[in-house]
């Protein structure tokens, strides 16, 4: 008789989640994986299984479906990875019971979300197309999210055990096994990745009329999976990119006072009812819907102008394109309003337009592989287990009180969409948090840290398509674990890439964190500080790089040498005096001592360069946010 | 038929799309595949072939399906570059890769995991590497030298990856072609070729009505062309393929040399019969090795990727259940002998892709039926029922196609190439880990 130790992973992250076009299917994606996870966690647990990842016993409430929720809390539902690991009793004679179980549990909650999307769909769905694609050739089989497993038996060695489970569990995913496909001809297939036949109807008109529940862009095709993830798990409201993007104005036009308050109030009110241009952000971040709950597209004057060039007799079947009787009244009295809060002619309030910038912050416990490999014994690594539980629950009160949106935390990792002025401030707080957690044993059996976390930024336009977005935070936070541009250094770091929307090439800075204030945030929120108090000329980033380039290549100087002549150089560009640069230009030397600190070769006075391009986007979005007297100060 | 050999040189990014709706009100963006599929070698040729003769009437079109490709595949100096394959892992140890084999590993007692039926086993990495590890990004393509390297290597031992571009670039900031000009770097360097980098470019769609650029009106749009002109992917990459053609066909192509579209958007591409390089026939390395290890195991590493009829598992495989209760996939490949039979012992296989592509044929004029491809570079670990074999069934079979679907065969989907396997042999590896 033996007990085993069993693992089984659901799915591909990467291809499930990744194909989105919007937050609410990007956030959709990844809770219904962990869904889907959790009930196989569920009948492992039901079964007998003693779950090691996640820790959670039997009966424990986070184990049940957040289906049963009501809507507004499945968002905090408990997250469980896509990887789930257990100790099966000695009454658990065949482990492969355990995975047929688990097999059969997997889909059922797959098919309930599936067929839950496909009653709200309705007419929308073409039901041969649908059927083919949800139905599985035998009950085991699973062709939507492919699920892995594997057992050892379990020894004394808990650690060589697990070991041994993952190579096998590598190595049983080596043969990543699969159907053929039922394909149509004559189909057009899912735009999100084109792996799947589209199962909406062609009629354009059934289309057009759907438009605005199925909240599609102008053609777009959607397979059953992606349709079910566009409207599986009934209305939660999740808030879009460009309510992100718009947060530091909508801030900002809170804090100038109590007369821009009360027209962003009466656009909230105009927003308040179904319509087809503003869909609500839920009550995550709760900030959001204290301050403006809403879509924030019409706040930006070029979306407001497209929204409301409506031309019902055109054939656009975008949910942009048809909006609900009664809505361009509302948009034209939105459009009066927005345009009081906006201008600064006599009419106008005078508080621009918002940045349409937003950050995509993607984090990464560092080394986690190796950390786990040595953990001891099962109780170990539970403990472990709960503690990564708990940080997934601090990330998202970190990334909320920043006013962010979190998509996922599933422990180590977290995605998530942050305001570009205080994405810093968050990825600084989760860095230090998750090295607070003191996740991992020593050999005395206490407890000790040693655990590092890498955050990459990618700012960018909120406009561009949410596949960029993903892909910009994706090699953000690549370039985070590093090594930096010197070849060291891996691992522990911070990443901040920003791309220009038609700006060339991106900015990218990378960095170890650092516990003083010359760690890459701070110093990035400083250069910001100094631009908003005009400290820092407009034009010096970019005559900051023109000078850098007089340092190229040279050769015959000693370090020393190169360093004086740079500093005098940067400190001569930096103080000097710039004709319409106000009056209240200000030279603070304690602050360019503090900048050219150390500056002694060319790619460190481009390097300062770029940093000082990349404040200077910060600087614009914090002086958005902030429109009150004292508001520069709350940012260092 | 006979055999002709042809050379695509690119003058543009190629566009060589997935499967994602592209046009006015269905997306604006065209994406790419990182190589472009067969099927855009064989449907190019063949409508420059039927443009030459006079047109797609249906005794043209049903001429042009029976002529057989093999391509495209990467070519430079007149050497054929292979995908890599997926039974090695590259593992970074004090600024040296070292090469990792995957091969198939008995499960020991008591232990188990839910592959497919058939008595199948998993691949695994050589017990000696203690540690886990993240594997380095591999090159995507290998010189046919290197890929010979492997296939005759059984065990995966002792095998030398060179160094690798890509670490290369990011550390010395070097091009791929100033690496060329370094006598000593070119040996071990040009032995691998990174994915063609990807050309993004914004276009203005033009109103028909009024002849100029409508960008209110949503024409903006993208493309992503794959760019071999790039230093990226080494300068002098061309497209290799093989065909087989007879009659007119033969003769036009034989004096093939001219500018035709190559993929979408008529992006052009000079056309070029040229001479065998070297690859196409199976090296005398490989069957040598299979004769001399007369182990009865043979390796096959698709170089195109494969449609096949039960998805990942070809159809010419079939469960069958032996006097011992126990079951086995077997089964010969198309165009092989009896004496030929294979036994699938294990595979690494990736996630498969969606193909799918536009049907120019009038009758099913429109987007084509989704079908799943096994990708390039996945490998087959079988035992042969009759050792001697192996070797005749490597010269037959070499870069010929193992679809099951004749025309499958004749696009030059599942291109296979073939080799050697056994179990690592600890001692070898030992001290490399």
């Amino acid at each position: 008789m033996t007990r085993h130790l069993f693992v089984i992973s659901i799915g591909s992250v990467q291809d499930f989640i990744v194909a989105a076009r919007r937050t609410r299917d990007l956030w959709f994606g990844s809770h219904l994986l962990s869904e889907i996870s959790k009930a196989v966690a569920k009948a492992i647990a039901e079964g007998g299984g003693k779950l090691i990842f996640p820790a959670l016993e039997r009966g424990h409430p986070d184990l049940e479906p957040a289906y049963d929720l009501p809507p507004d809390k499945r968002i905090d539902a408990f997250n469980v990875a896509n990887i789930i690991l257990a100790e099966l009793p000695e009454s658990i004679k065949d482990p492969s019971n355990t995975n047929e179980n688990a097999r059969i549990a997997a889909k059922k909650a797959w098919m309930h979300y599936a067929e839950e999307a496909r009653k709200t769909a309705g007419t929308a769905v073409v039901p041969s197309i649908w059927d083919e694609q949800i139905t599985d050739i035998d009950e085991q089989s699973f062709d939507v999210i492919p699920i892995f497993s594997a057992w050892v038996p379990l020894s004394i060695d808990y650690s060589k055990d697990r070991k041994r489970l993952m190579r096998l569990l590598a190595g049983r995913k080596s043969i990543r096994d699969f159907n053929p496909a039922c394909g149509r001809i004559k189909v057009p297939k899912s735009s999100l990745d084109g792996a799947r036949e589209s199962v909406l109807i062609e009629n354009k008109k059934l289309r057009k009329a759907l438009a605005l529940q199925l909240r599609l862009g102008e053609g777009e095709q959607l397979c059953a999976v992606a349709l079910t993830k566009r409207l599986g798990g009934g209305k939660v409201p999740f808030p879009s990119v460009i309510r992100v993007a718009a947060d530091p104005w909508i801030r900002g036009v809170i804090s100038s006072g109590p007369e821009a308050k009360g027209i962003l109030d009466e656009i909230g009110n105009l927003c308040s009812d179904e319509n087809g241009f503003a869909s609500g952000t839920g009550w995550r971040p709760r900030v959001y819907k204290e301050n403006f709950g809403y879509d924030g597209q019409i706040l930006y004057p070029a979306r407001l102008s497209k929204l409301l060039k409506q031309n019902p007799d055109s054939d656009s079947d975008s949910c942009e394109n048809n909006l609900l009787i009664g809505d361009i009244t509302k948009l034209e009295e939105i459009k009066k309003k927005v345009d009081h809060l906006q201008k600064s002619d006599k009419d106008g309030l005078g508080l621009s337009e918002p940045d349409p910038y937003i950050a995509i912050l993607i984090a990464d416990g560092d080394r986690m592989g190796k950390a786990i490999s040595e953990i001891k014994t099962t109780e170990d690594h539970r403990e472990f287990s709960k503690n990564l539980s708990e940080f997934a629950k601090i990330a998202r009160n970190i990334v909320e009180s920043h006013n962010g949106v979190l998509v996922y935390s599933g422990g180590d990792d977290v995605l998530a969409f942050l305001p570009v002025d205080i994405c810093l401030l968050a990825a600084r707080k989760l860095h230090d948090e998750f090295e607070r957690l003191n996740l991992l044993k020593d050999s005395n059996g206490k407890l000790g840290g040693g655990l590092t976390l890498s955050v990459g930024i990618a700012i960018a336009h909120a406009f561009e398509p949410m596949e960029d977005l993903l892909n910009y935070g994706k090699k953000a936070e690549e370039a985070a674990k590093g090594p930096d541009r010197n070849g060291k250094g891996e691992r522990n770091g911070l990443s901040v890439h920003l791309y220009k929307r038609g700006g060339g090439d991106p900015i990218r800075l990378r960095e170890q964190w650092m516990d003083n204030d010359r760690s890459l945030d701070k110093r990035l929120c400083k250069w910001a500080k100094m631009h908003n108090t005009n400290e820092l000329p407009d034009k010096a980033a970019f005559e900051m790089r023109e000078l850098a380039e007089v340092y190229s290549n040279w050769k015959g100087i000693t370090e020393n040498e190169i360093e004086s002549i740079i500093i005098a150089d940067a400190t001569r560009l930096l103080k000097r005096k710039r004709p319409g640069g106000g009056e209240d230009q200000r030279v603070v030397s304690k602050d360019i001592d503090f900048m050219l600190r150390g500056i002694n070769s060319y790619e460190k006075i481009k390097h300062l360069a770029d940093e000082i391009i990349l404040a200077r986007k910060l600087s614009e979005v914090m002086k958005i946010a902030d429109r009150s007297a004292e508001g520069q100060e709350t940012i260092s | 038929m006979s055999v002709v050999y042809v050379a695509i040189k690119p003058h543009d990014p190629i566009i060589a799309r997935d499967g994602r709706p592209f046009g006015r009100g269905q997306g604006i963006r065209m994406r790419s595949l990182d190589w472009p599929y067969p099927s855009v070698l064989a449907g190019s040729l063949r409508t420059l072939l039927g443009k030459k003769n006079g047109g797609f009437t249906d005794e043209i079109v049903k001429a042009l399906l029976a002529v057989q490709f093999a391509g495209p595949l990467p070519m430079k100096d007149m050497k054929l570059y292979l995908p890599a394959p997926k039974d090695i892992l590259a593992k970074k140890i004090d600024e040296k890769i070292i090469a990792v084999p995957l091969r198939p590993a008995a499960i020991r007692s008591g232990e188990g995991c839910d592959l497919p039926r058939g008595g199948l086993l998993p691949t695994m990495l050589p017990d000696e590497f203690d540690e886990d590890f993240k594997p380095e990004k591999m090159p995507a393509f290998w010189s046919i030298s290197k890929m010979i390297e492997w296939l005759a290597n059984p065990n995966g031992s002792d095998f030398s990856l060179g160094s690798d571009p890509e670490n290369d670039e990011k550390k010395d900031n070097k091009t791929w072609k100033e690496d060329e000009n370094d006598a000593e770097g070119k040996k071990s360097r040009s032995d691998f070729l990174r994915t063609p980098e990807k050309d993004e470019r914004v276009h203005t769609g033009i109103d028909p009505e009024t002849g100029v650029a409508a960008v209110e009106e949503g024409l903006l749009f993208m493309s992503v062309g794959l760019d071999l002109s790039t230093t990226e992917m080494g300068g002098g990459v061309q497209l290799a393929a093989k065909i087989q053609a007879d009659g007119t066909f033969l003769k036009q192509i034989e004096n093939l040399n001219e500018i035709h579209p190559f993929g979408g958007e008529r992006r052009l591409a000079q056309w070029t019969r040229t001479n065998e390089s070297a690859g196409w026939i199976c090296p005398a390395e490989i069957p040598a090795k299979l004769d001399e290890l007369d182990s009865g195991k043979i390796r096959m590493i698709l170089t195109t990727p494969a449609i096949f009829a039960k998805g990942w598992l070809p159809g010419w495989l079939e469960l069958v259940q032996l006097e011992n209760g126990k079951e086995v996939l077997e089964g010969m490949p198309p165009e092989a002998l009896e004496s030929q039979r294979l036994r699938l012992v294990s595979a690494c296989i990736d996630r498969w892709r969606p193909i799918s592509g536009w049907s120019a044929e009038s009758k099913s004029r429109g987007p084509k039926a989704i079908r799943r491809l096994v990708p390039a570079g996945s490998v087959y670990f079988f035992e042969i029922h009759n050792g001697k074999e192996a070797s005749a069934l490597a010269k037959s079979h070499w870069l010929k196609s193992v679809c099951d679907l004749p025309q499958d065969r004749k696009d030059g989907f599942g291109l296979a190439v073939w080799g050697t396997w056994e179990e690592a042999k600890k001692e070898n590896i030992k001290n490399k880990g």
